[in-house]
Formats: structure tokens, C-alpha cells, sequence
């Protein structure tokens, strides 16, 4: 194997999560390496809160979240949930990565604005050259339904100031970027549930082109709302197995009835690595590559051959062999078309190679975080990595597929090299991500 | 002079060859270069079956073939390619950083792109190749020979094979930022003393319609064409002047009232100075090219 040059390899050196399984990425990991579910019944926040759906009782939620000290409740007010998670998943990678070391620099959103430019809660970067890119498929817009609801009931001069600040998609990085005052590139990526690996690609491209020093990316999403259940639901895509909560998402298994809706962030922080060396930064892994493809197929269904694409296109873009590859972690939602159809994608890419291949969804565990899977997948797969764990797909009985190794039920302890993270999304979005352990940094194969 | 042998006393060769200490090999390995070419290489893929053959001219180090090798895997293909280049120093470590697989072989042949036909005879298939590769190279064959280059390429094509061109070094190429790339030039030249422009670039940069123009007047059809920027980071620009043939490109791009210098002279006062610019970006220019039925 060749090595490219250190200037051209960026590193992950934070990572944050706030996910159905914990508050942080630490704890994340050790609930994958037990196997737990974080399916549950619904909880509404709220008691005043509607019924979620008549059919499906069914959430992964995050449980316990407290913002504070990162968003106080005056700034609250102003965010949607999802903005809420990102930000306090966005502070943990930041902290993570070493660059935000004084919480006493943060201030309240409303006050940002009467600092001087001079304002820095980060360490030993300019603002302007950290930016964030994050991926949503849904972000705040089911507040739309809350305010036509006022408008209908109240008049629409009641709707509040704010409303639009709590719809708009790219709330979830806006919040981050004040908050911590990343100046550098900042936007959303929405494309359904493979916004987030398409955010890290996106960022990915920045910090090649040299447009950023460090890029925070990932995604978030939160779309418990009766709009967002009562649609997915009449599509038939979500699982309505309410008597037995913890056991109900089942990627790969043959009982497969469709995905538990989740929500959660999930965060990297990425930089070049002589940039990371210099400053002594912890490094998790290479982002090695990643690629992006279209089905032009069907409006849900997955044609398959875009997501073979991907990944061969992102292992290309990586010049790696398939049998380069040690773990993929799925996209794996536990609806039976996209299951099948993805394994049957992995069988063309890795041909023989499948065999050898460990590969598990971490939905089983965490539920279908929508536009913030891969995001928080990507946080699973760098921690699972890094601690030498294969994490497990939790409730496979009996898979669909004999030969290949989907890690039932438990996680296995193993050191490995490469992973290869998949997400797609509704309308045909396909996106495949590689990350190399340290040990092979910068390591090529052809 | 035969077909093949003394190449290196060869009027064809339209710079110096590569040696060690003055080549290509440390750029070949930054990313944006490798992943230019990647991208072209997976849409050439579209073209070719299971089992494919391919002329690789102007080989260099070898990423055309190691490109091929890589979508073998990947696509779980098989293919054989003959790799032709005229630098002795680069074929040796392209052989080496090349070896064959299951579903890959390569061959290593001395010479130029014009003399294909007379080189692969008895080698290639009778029906011809399927895809013939000129790969950031064709701008490096002396102007005269490039139509014949693209010609002798076509002609030992298989009906509905490819010919699949990219170079970045078009008049497209930098016409953006033009100065950003010749200022640490005209540094390292001032350090030789008084220099002026010359009057003709030291490498002749064609109009991208004038491949398009060499293709078409081969007899192949334009299937794919696009414009693609890259840009290269510090490191990969003080390595590309660790490259014989872009070094002397360069320095004869100007007149040096006090004689030139040697190409590693220049070369060493070429890394300092672009050491210093920020990353730069090219536009190259991707073609493909089928031949008929």
C-alpha cells in the first residue's frame, strides 16, 4: 500500500452525540457494546401534547436531554428541538476535538450580537476559518403545522415573531454557528435520510479546497409530530409493533415490519491532519472518502443500483479494494425492501469479500434518526472503531440473507481498519462514507 | 532508429526524461490529481464490459494502470492493459508500483505513442482494444505529433471502444488565476538574475476544442466532455516541481540573460518559491471518445 501526502488527509478529531441511547458519545458506546435498545412507547414532552398516532405508539427518543449550560432557556425559546440536540451535540465534539475549553465564554443567543467581532468562545481558531455543514431532512418544518393551527384558532397575528426562526431547516446549524461563532462555510444539506452523510461529504470537499481549517458536520433531527407520523405511517414505512417496543426494530430479520422514527445528533469535527498534529489533537480516523449517487427511480422504493454506486464509486474515490473494507455499518432501517435490497448491494460490491465482511445496523439500537442517522451512525462507527467493537444488530432472529456476518445481538470485539458507513434516503439519495483507523492513515491501495 | 529502442536519444521526446530526485513520483501521489483522474476513470467504466482490454499512452508512473487495477476490484472485472511511455525511470516504478493480480495484468512497453500500431503488433487483440488512455499526457507529446497520437489511438480501437483523454493543460487551464500561477515562477526565475517572458510558453497550451477537433477528425464520436476545477494543495505544488518535464516547461518560459539554469537548480528555487503560495486550482478538461460501428 502507497501513503498520500499528510496535507491531503483530514481527520476526524471530535465527536458528539445526543441519541435514543445516551447524552454522549462515551456513553453511546457503551450501549452498543451491551446491546441496548433505546425503542420505546412514545413519551410526549408536553402532557398538553396531541395523541403522536392512532396506530403507532412507537419513538426512540432521547431521554433526559438538558441543554443547559449550552443553550439557557431564553435561547430555548427561539430553537426547535433539533436545533436544541445539534447544538449541545455540536458543543460536545467541539470540546472533544480541544477547541472549546471555556464555557464561560458562551453567551445567550440574543446577546452575540452586542459583542464585537472580536467575540471567540473557540480556542486557537479564527472564526472565519471553522465552518459547519449539517444535514436534516426534516428540521423544524412540522412547526408549520403549530402555526397554521394558531392561525386557525387565534388569527394570524398571533403567530409568533420567532415562528419562522423555529421552522426554517437550516436552524439546526445556525444555532451552532452563533453559539460558538463558526463563521467558515455554513449550511444545511436536505436529502432525506442521507442528509448527513452527504453534510460530512460536503465538508469533506471544503476542507480540500481549502476553504475551512476545521468543518463541524453530521446532523440532527426530531420530527415527533403527528404530520410526520401520520405520513410515514400511511406509507406503511413505520413499524406498528407497540406491544413489544424494544424488540420492534429488527433490521435484516425476516419479521422485518418497518422503522421506529428516532431522533438524535450526531457530530464530527474535521480538520487537515497537519493542522490536527500540530495542535496535538486526538485523532479518531481518516474520512477517507465518500461518495454520493442518485436512483432517478421511484419516489420511496430504492432501485439498488444507485446505492452500489455509491459505495463503489466512494471506495474508488478512497483507492481502496473492496476487500480493503473490514465493517460496514448499514443503513439497515428495518423496512424489508430497502434491508434486502442494500444486502443484495453489498454482495455486488464486495462479491467474494461479503463473507469476510462484518456488517450490522445501528438502527436496531437507536431507532430511524431520519435525516441525523448518518450523522450519529457516523459517531457509532468512529467510537466503535476506535475501542476495537463491532456493534451489534440487536433483535436479528432470523436473517435474510445466510453467509454474510450481520453481528447478531452481540457486539463483537475485534481490531479492524476500515469501515464504511451507508445512508440513503427516501426520493433515491445514496451516500457511502469510509473512515480509516490511524493505523492506516493516508494508506492506499492501488 | 528502431521502433522502440534508444528512445531517450529521440527527437520525440519533447523533455527531459525522469531520474531520480527529478520526477513524478511524489505529485502522483497527492489526492486531487489521483481523484481527477479516478472520476474519469469510473465514467470510462460505463463503456467497457467484464473482460476488457486497454492501451494506456504516455503511462508515466503508472496511475492509468493502477486506476484500472482499482475498478477491477471494485467492479469485480478483468482486464489487461499495455502501458507505453518512453521515460525508462517512470515505467520501472510503475512496474513496481503496479504488480498484476487475479483479474489484472499489465505490460510494460518502451516507446512513444505514435508508434503504437508497430509496438502492440501481434500483442493486441486483431479486433482491437477496447479503450485506448492518453491521461494527463497528451499536452506533453510534441504539438506536431498529437493528431497522430489521437489517430494511431483510434486506429487500434475495437468498433464502440473509448479513447479517454484529460489534460490540464488546456488555455482554459488557468485562465483564472493565471497570475497566481506564474508569480512564484517569475520569483524563482528572478533568483537566476534578468529574465524575460519568452515569447512562446514553454508548453504549448491548445484550446480544448482542438482535441475535441483532433478526436472528431480521427474518425471518433465526443460521448462525454466536461470541465472539472482542481485544486492542489501547497505540498502537491512543490512537488510537481520535483517533475522534470513541468521544470522544464517552465524555464522555457523565459530567457535568462545570464544562461540557464540546470533543471535541478531551477527546480530546487521552484519548490521554495511555490512552497510559499497558497493551494492553486486547474481546470482540466475531460474527453471521451467512441469509435464507431
Amino acid at each position: 500500500m502507497r501513503r498520500r501526502p499528510e496535507e491531503d488527509i483530514i481527520v476526524v478529531t471530535g465527536v458528539g452525540t445526543v441519541n435514543p441511547l445516551a447524552l454522549n458519545a462515551r456513553d453511546t458506546l457503551q450501549a452498543v457494546k451491551e446491546g441496548r435498545s433505546g425503542v420505546g412507547l412514545y413519551e410526549p414532552l408536553d402532557p398538553n401534547e396531541p395523541l403522536l398516532n392512532s396506530q403507532v405508539k412507537l419513538a426512540a427518543q432521547v431521554k433526559g436531554f438538558d441543554p443547559n449550560p449550552f443553550l439557557t432557556p431564553r435561547d430555548l425559546r427561539r430553537v426547535h428541538r433539533s436545533a436544541a440536540l445539534s447544538t449541545v451535540a455540536v458543543a460536545e465534539a467541539l470540546q472533544d476535538a480541544g477547541l472549546l475549553t471555556d464555557l464561560s465564554r458562551l453567551v445567550e443567543l440574543t446577546e452575540i450580537d452586542k459583542l464585537g467581532s472580536d467575540y471567540r468562545p473557540l480556542d486557537g481558531i479564527e472564526p472565519g476559518r471553522i465552518g459547519i455543514r449539517l444535514g436534516t431532512g426534516i428540521g423544524g418544518s412540522t412547526y408549520i403545522a403549530e402555526v397554521q393551527k394558531i392561525i386557525d384558532q387565534r388569527g394570524d397575528n398571533r403567530v409568533p415573531a420567532i415562528a419562522m426562526q423555529i421552522i426554517l431547516a437550516d436552524r439546526v446549524e445556525i444555532v451552532p454557528s452563533q453559539k460558538f461563532q463558526l463563521k467558515g462555510p455554513a449550511a444545511v444539506t436536505v436529502s432525506a435520510c442521507a442528509s448527513s452523510g452527504m453534510a460530512m461529504g460536503d465538508a469533506l470537499d471544503k476542507l480540500r479546497a481549502r476553504r475551512a481549517d476545521v468543518m463541524v458536520s453530521g446532523g440532527v433531527d426530531s420530527a415527533f409530530h403527528p404530520v410526520a407520523y401520520a405520513a410515514f405511517n400511511n406509507m406503511r414505512a413505520l413499524s406498528r409493533r407497540n406491544d413489544s417496543a424494544d424488540k420492534a426494530s429488527t433490521p435484516f430479520d425476516q419479521g422485518a415490519a418497518g422503522f421506529i422514527q428516532g431522533e438524535g445528533a450526531g457530530i464530527v469535527v474535521l480538520e487537515r491532519y497537519p493542522d490536527a498534529k500540530a495542535r496535538g489533537a486526538k485523532i479518531y480516523a481518516e474520512f477517507a472518502d465518500y461518495a454520493d449517487t442518485a436512483d432517478a427511480f421511484h419516489d420511496t422504493a430504492p432501485s439498488g443500483e444507485g446505492a452500489v454506486r455509491a459505495m463503489r464509486n466512494a471506495l474508488a474515490y478512497a483507492y481502496l479494494n473492496p476487500s480493503d473494507i473490514d465493517y460496514i455499518n448499514a443503513h439497515g432501517t428495518s423496512t424489508p425492501i430497502g434491508d434486502r435490497k442494500e444486502l443484495e448491494g453489498i454482495t455486488e460490491v464486495f462479491g467474494d469479500h461479503t463473507a469476510r465482511l462484518y456488517i450490522s445496523s445501528s438502527k436496531s439500537m437507536i431507532g430511524h434518526i431520519l435525516g441525523g442517522a448518518g450523522g450519529v451512525e457516523a459517531v457509532i462507527t468512529l467510537k466503535a472503531m476506535e475501542a476495537g467493537i463491532i456493534p451489534p444488530t440487536i433483535n436479528l432472529i432470523n436473517a435474510i440473507s445466510e453467509g454474510m456476518n450481520l453481528v447478531p445481538n452481540k457486539a463483537l470485539y475485534r481490531k479492524y481498519n476500515r469501515s464504511m458507513s451507508n445512508t440513503f434516503g427516501f426520493g433515491g439519495h445514496n451516500n457511502s462514507i469510509i473512515f480509516n483507523h490511524p493505523r492506516v492513515m493516508g494508506m492506499f491501495s492501488y | 532508429m528502431a521502433v522502440g529502442e534508444r528512445v531517450e536519444q529521440s527527437p520525440k521526446i519533447y523533455h527531459t526524461l525522469q531520474k531520480e530526485g527529478m520526477n513524478y513520483t511524489a505529485f502522483s501521489r497527492h489526492y486531487p490529481y489521483r481523484r481527477e483522474n479516478a472520476e474519469l476513470m469510473l465514467e470510462a467504466m460505463l463503456y467497457l464490459s467484464a473482460r476488457f482490454t486497454g492501451v494506456d499512452i504516455g503511462s508515466g508512473n503508472g496511475l492509468a494502470a493502477q486506476l484500472v487495477k482499482g475498478m477491477t476490484e471494485i467492479f469485480l472485472r478483468e482486464a489487461v492493459m499495455w502501458c507505453v511511455d518512453p521515460d525508462p525511470y517512470a515505467l520501472a516504478q510503475a512496474e513496481k508500483d503496479t504488480p498484476s493480480s487475479d483479474r489484472f495484468k499489465a505490460h510494460w512497453i518502451k516507446g512513444f505513442g505514435q508508434d503504437i500500431e508497430v509496438l502492440l503488433n501481434g500483442q493486441i487483440p486483431e479486433d482491437g482494444v477496447d479503450m485506448v488512455s492518453i491521461l494527463g499526457t497528451i499536452h506533453e507529446v510534441p504539438p506536431d505529433d498529437q493528431t497522430s497520437v489521437i489517430s494511431a489511438g483510434a486506429r487500434i480501437l475495437r468498433p464502440r471502444g473509448i479513447v479517454v483523454v484529460n489534460s490540464e493543460f488546456t488555455d482554459i487551464a488557468t485562465a483564472d488565476n493565471e497570475t497566481l500561477w506564474a508569480m512564484p515562477a517569475g520569483r524563482a526565475a528572478m533568483k537566476f538574475g534578468r529574465v524575460t517572458k519568452a515569447e512562446k510558453p514553454g508548453l504549448l497550451q491548445r484550446a480544448p476544442a482542438e482535441y475535441t477537433q483532433m478526436g472528431e477528425n480521427a474518425g471518433l464520436v465526443l460521448v462525454y466532455y466536461q470541465v472539472v476545477p482542481v485544486t492542489y494543495p501547497t505540498q502537491a505544488l512543490v512537488d510537481i516541481n520535483q517533475y522534470s518535464g513541468w521544470v522544464e516547461g517552465v524555464r522555457n518560459s523565459f530567457i535568462f540573460e545570464n544562461g540557464q539554469p540546470s533543471l535541478e537548480e531551477f527546480s530546487r528555487e521552484l519548490q521554495l518559491s511555490y512552497g510559499r503560495s497558497k493551494p492553486l486550482t486547474r481546470q482540466s478538461v475531460r474527453w471521451i471518445f467512441q469509435k464507431p460501428n
